[in-house]
């Protein structure tokens, strides 16, 4: 008999890592929320400490729990090394402990993204040692990030012969019928790699010319080309979280209304467009430097406006005509799955207004933007995650959802819808982004936001308890056959 | 008022994507084939997709008609009055701060150290502008103020410990 | 063998001090045509110390590991512009690059690229592609001549230089994970 310890439980790990992180991020969360909203007195050094773990932790962990899901989607179509996804996890963890460390001992602030000269230029705030530890911490866990994405690519390229034919071009080019296209998971791990790899590359090269820059203050990089960078790396690598995520969405809503997704022309294209535009619209975030090349600046909104097209015409439409009419029977797992795509589709339509050059202008870093991505990413891609974990826990084990996890289950999504609008409200008032404190006109929808993170926090805490109950009844029956090169 | 807009047309959608996705969800516990299903909402796609994408095109090119890039035009005999702003850990050296109305004005705006970023407010604390403040390069943002009082400028991107506190006034009169 | 030779006259020929005069010059000639060329040298040669030292070669550099670090090592070194500098000035550093290029960079390539696998290839060509983009920077943007024998306008043509270097490894990967590799080797 197969031992139960020796039972791979990388996918378990990435999730149960990212999950509680992701909770610890919430109370950091309300923490800022509650001091803008005049209740808690913190001081500015660790309001803007806590903004930097908050924003680097969040995309971190969730970005990390999406990895899990594609590894244990993707590995049921090509042989994923399971000493990388190891890898990954050591050197995940490694960079956490770095980045904690210089941030909280040596009160490293420059806010996840690290814009050049910040990091060395902190108006004595911080040290060379909090900075390098940061910037190094990042490295390590981007190090990590891009063995598996590399390994994964390796893997697609064995089995289909090129990235080109994981996008399925051969089948958009006709040359296959669209019968024989790869899957769903396949074409979405496919984008992600090209995506990724890119962004990653991006990073390191960024992450490094900062470093040489705090330990010796004379090699300077051109400002506007580190903001280039740093946005490229930043955008490309958050964003690639929900489209990691979506790949949960394909394969559990496929099971669950026994209905199949097809891939078609369609949707391979959609899939294409994205690769291209998530490449391409980082200059969105550069709407508000009139010294880029107008062109690019246009391009910004032109292709951010245009990547709203695949999720809407595609994905969520897809989503939406394969649970319609299915019969089908909802638990918390699919429920958050189906959810996510609200969120998705509904953070979209912020997103596509404030990427408008004239609504930027006075959008441009105020409360709105991040009132776009709780949306988003909460709603959308972290809704994913747990939905995953749901699914897997009831894959896996016999464990069975009790009252408090349809509690959480409404309980997550009114709250993050309410945070959100807090924060949409707060962007129609102007109130600016990244500020320790806020005026009192501003307070109240913070204050709000704050109260009803609470309940969020409540919420991620019931799915992360009934995770770790189904680690827990796991350990002791291990059901299904076991195979080595099993992830989960 | 852009926010305005921007609020009620984000609102207006969201609440439109609400809508549809708690009609499917309600519809979704009842069964029915799929092939009809998907022979019908295909054909629907193919009018919905065309439809976004020209609403979306419509909207990218009115509003790129008029971008606050561009220098307005200035009649002959009106001169803009050229400004210079300096932004740095913590605090704002801006070369005039005194206006009339009316009169069209042009920052120039660079950063001594790190990225800034210089909104400029009015007195309800409604963001009128900004534009980024980024060493060695220079930025240039257009206003022309119709109304006395005083205009506050505000820190809009983060830059360190006392960001929130990186604040200056400009005053403009009749 | 026949390589062997190539290699041992590709050795030679760099040594000859006209050659090596010429090519140390100027610096993008020494950076970017001497030092690759010694590491193709080794390369050249190093069947030859493969078959001689077969047990040496599979007992200390079985999966190719180690090989490709000692690669990374003794290129990186010679990346730094100090060490460019010192073998100039040095006789026992210029012998060393000599020494240390063909042997300790050429021959371990030739022998860990065959072993090592498809993953950590372009983990290292990733790795390439962020420091020769690295280098490019702060050949271009130092502030300071890093070189002392070597004026700040040459420093500037070798960062160009590193960038041609990185977009062509940008562009060998692109059409590397595109170009469909099932039918070529079926």
């Amino acid at each position: 008999m197969e031992s139960v310890k020796s039972r791979n439980n990388v996918v378990v790990s990435y999730l149960i890592a990212g999950g509680l992180i992701i909770l610890v991020m919430i109370i950091f969360g309300i923490l800022m929320l509650l001091s803008q909203g005049g209740v808690l007195d913190l001081q500015p050094a660790a309001f803007y400490q806590i903004l930097t773990i908050h924003g680097t932790g969040m995309v971190g962990a969730s970005a990390f729990a999406a990895a899990g899901i594609m590894a244990y989607f993707l590995s049921k179509y090509v042989d994923l090394s399971k000493n990388v996804l190891m890898t990954n996890l050591v050197f995940f963890l490694i960079g956490v402990v770095m980045v904690i460390i210089g941030v909280f001992s040596f009160e490293y602030a420059s806010s996840w993204t690290f814009l050049y000269p910040l990091p060395q230029l902190s108006a004595n705030a911080w040290g060379t040692i909090g900075a390098l530890l940061y910037l190094f911490g990042m490295l390590i866990l981007g190090v990590g990030f891009l063995l598996f994405y590399l390994d994964a690519g390796r893997a697609i390229i064995k089995n289909y012969g090129s990235l080109a034919k994981g996008l399925g071009w051969d089948v958009i080019s006709g040359k296959k019928a669209e019968a024989d296209a790869p899957s769903s998971t396949v074409v979405a791990s496919t984008m992600v790699v090209i995506i990724n790899v890119t962004a990653l590359t991006v990073g390191a090269a960024v992450l490094i010319m900062n470093a040489i820059n705090v330990i010796n203050p004379a090699f300077t990089v051109d400002p506007l080309l580190a903001k280039n960078l740093t946005y490229a790396f930043g955008h490309i690598f958050a964003n690639s979280i929900i489209y990691m995520g979506v790949i949960a969405v394909y394969e559990v809503l496929q099971q669950y209304t026994k209905r199949t997704w097809a891939v078609n022309k369609v949707f391979l294209i959609a899939w294409t467009m994205s690769t291209v535009f998530t490449l391409l619209i980082y200059t969105h975030h550069l709407l508000m430097d009139s010294v880029m090349p107008t062109w690019m600046l246009i391009m910004g909104q032109a292709l951010s406006h245009a990547n709203g097209l695949p999720v809407l015409v595609v994905t969520a439409y897809g989503a939406l005509m394969i649970v319609y009419k299915s019969g089908i029977k909802w638990d918390v797992g699919s429920g958050l799955i189906f959810m996510s795509m609200f969120g998705w589709v509904a953070g979209v339509v912020p997103a596509i207004v404030d990427a408008t050059i004239v609504v930027n202008q006075v959008m441009h870093n105020t409360k709105w933007v991040p009132g776009h991505f709780h949306m988003y990413m909460a709603l959308g891609a972290c809704a994913m995650i747990f939905g995953f974990m749901y699914y897997l826990a009831k894959q896996d084990s016999s464990i069975k959802t009790n009252a408090a996890d349809k509690f959480a289950f409404v309980g997550y999504a009114v709250s993050i819808a309410a945070l959100s609008g807090s924060f949409l409200v707060s962007g129609v008032l102007s109130t600016p982004r990244r500020w320790a404190t806020h005026i009192p006109e501003w307070m109240g929808p913070a204050l709000f936001g704050g109260v009803i993170g609470v309940l969020a926090f409540i919420s991620v805490a019931i799915f992360v308890i009934h995770f770790i109950r189904f680690i827990r009844i796991r350990s002791k029956t291990v059901p299904g056959t076991y195979k080595k090169e099993q992830l989960a | 008022m852009i926010q305005t807009i921007a609020w009620v047309v984000s609102l207006f959608f969201m609440l439109v994507v609400t809508a549809v996705f708690g009609i499917v969800a309600l519809k979704s516990t009842k069964k029915s084939d799929y092939t009809p299903i998907k022979k019908k909402w295909y054909k629907a796609r193919t009018f919905y997709g065309a439809a976004l994408i020209v609403l979306l095109l419509a909207v990218s090119i009115y509003t790129l008609r008029d971008l606050p890039y561009n220098q307005p035009v200035y009649s002959a005999d009106e001169e803009p009055v050229v400004v210079d702003v300096e932004a740095l850990q913590f605090g704002w050296e801006i070369s005039q701060t005194e206006f009339k109305v009316g009169e069209p004005i042009e920052f120039h705006v660079t950063s001594q150290d790190v990225n800034h970023g210089f909104g400029i407010y009015d007195e309800d604390m409604n963001i009128l502008t900004q534009t980024q403040a980024m060493p060695e390069y220079t930025n240039e943002v257009y206003i022309t103020f119709d109304e006395p009082g005083t205009y506050e400028i505000l820190c809009m991107e983060y830059c360190g410990l006392a960001h929130h506190l990186m604040t200056a006034e400009l005053t403009v009169t009749e | 063998m026949r390589n062997f030779l190539y290699g041992m006259i590709l050795l030679a020929f760099l040594i000859i001090p006209p050659v090596r005069n010429t090519l140390e010059s100027i610096m993008i000639t020494h950076m970017l045509v001497q030092i690759p060329l010694l590491i193709v040298s080794g390369w050249l040669m190093a069947d030859v110390f493969q078959e001689r030292f077969k047990a040496f070669f599979t007992k200390w550099n079985e999966n190719g590991i180690a090989g490709i670090l000692l690669v990374i090592f003794i290129t990186a070194y010679w990346m730094i512009p100090l060490n460019i500098d010192r073998s100039l000035e040095m006789w026992s550093m210029e012998l060393f690059k000599f020494g240390s290029l063909p042997l300790l960079a050429g021959i371990p390539l030739r022998d860990s690229w065959k072993k090592i696998s498809s993953l950590v290839k372009s983990f290292i060509i990733f790795n390439y592609i962020s420091m020769f983009g690295l280098l490019a920077w702060i050949y271009i943007e130092a502030p300071v001549r890093v070189c002392n024998s070597y004026l700040e306008s040459d420093q500037e043509i070798l960062g160009w230089g590193f960038l041609v270097i990185t977009v062509s490894l940008i562009l060998y990967m692109l059409q590397n994970v595109f170009a469909d590799q099932s039918e070529a080797s079926p």
